[in-house]
């Protein structure tokens, strides 16, 4: 074992061994980025099935009205006075048809986000058009 | 005297040739350690990066569950709205029924949601367990979609269920079944 040897054996670990920790030091805070991502993801997941379970249980409750126009706003009323999952921000309005409501769920810190669109009709709350309409519609 | 000495050293056992061995350790030693150390490292890396792929696919599959459920709503609102006489029948049978035109049809069964264009695929209405001329006779049927991104991606098949009441039939309740694979 020569002095050479040794100082080249303790070169090669000790850099390998920065290097290592460097590598090591960056897949830990991948790691924990990952793990928040996936929380929020799952956490806007449980707003959406939350969301969901609340428009189903409102539409149940309710009586079909007039029009789908009054049913989606008599829909968006109620749901808007009901509080989001904590964490969220919910935005919820009318579509431009107003025969439908859009939803966005975001969370802070999450680029994804989620969108989904509810009609009321899906849900029993709007009449069958009389004979009429839908002529008027169709021609 | 220096014939004396070199031949205590050779009887005590650390001889030339063995001396010669030890030499060359240090450097190889260090070398596979680095080496362990290294591939340890690469495969927790790759690991990681195994695991962002999968949350991205995992983001992606959400996204297209979204487009689904909308197309779903969409096209259940037309069905319940206008187009009320399809939904006892199946969807091999929609292009023979006398209340809707092949235009109409054609509107009907593709649309775009998300801008994700979208096409239904199948409806399948299940019988009612109570007689159909009673007024609040259930019945339900399976939707099936096919979601077609416009970004190259593969496309999606998702099913839901749909609760029909009432004669003439009605729809009543919209349930996601889930995604159904990639469409052949």
């Amino acid at each position: 074992m020569t002095l050479s040897e040794t100082v080249m054996a303790s070169l090669v670990f000790s850099l390998t061994a920065a290097a290592s920790v460097h590598v090591l030091d960056l897949v830990s805070m991948s790691v924990l980025e990952l793990e928040k991502r996936q929380q929020r993801s799952d956490q806007l997941e449980a707003g959406l099935v939350s969301f969901e379970g609340l428009l189903r249980s409102e539409s149940h409750q309710a009586v079909p009205l007039e029009d789908c126009s009054q049913a989606a706003g008599r829909l968006l009323l109620v749901l808007q006075s009901t509080l989001p999952v904590q964490g969220l921000h919910r935005d919820l309005s009318l579509e431009p048809s107003g025969e439908a409501l859009q939803l966005t769920l975001t969370v802070d810190g999450l680029r994804q986000t989620r969108h989904r669109i509810y009609h009321p009709a899906a849900y029993g709350l709007c009449p069958a058009p009389s004979p009429v309409e839908v002529a008027r519609a169709t021609s | 005297m220096a014939g004396h000495l070199h031949r205590r050293v050779g009887i005590r056992g650390v001889s030339p040739i063995k001396g010669d061995a030890e030499a060359g350790f240090l450097l190889p030693l260090a070398s596979l350690a680095s080496l362990v150390m290294l591939l340890g490292c690469l495969s927790m890396q790759s690991m990681t990066l195994q695991n962002a792929q999968r949350l991205a696919a995992l983001s992606r599959l959400r996204q297209a569950e979204d487009s689904s459920m909308s197309a779903a709503q969409q096209l259940v609102a037309a069905l319940q709205g206008q187009h009320r006489c399809l939904l006892p029948l199946a969807l091999e049978l929609w292009s023979t029924a006398a209340c809707i035109s092949a235009e109409q049809l054609q509107a009907l069964a593709r649309g775009e949601v998300n801008s994700t264009p979208y096409e239904l695929v199948g409806w399948r209405p299940q019988a009612s367990a109570a007689p159909a001329t009673e007024p609040a006779a259930e019945a339900g049927a399976e939707l099936l979609l096919e979601l077609r991104p416009l970004d190259g991606q593969q496309a999606l098949r998702s099913a839901f269920t749909v609760a029909l009441q009432g004669n003439p039939a009605a729809v009543r309740d919209l349930r996601p079944l889930g995604l159904r694979g990639i469409a052949p």
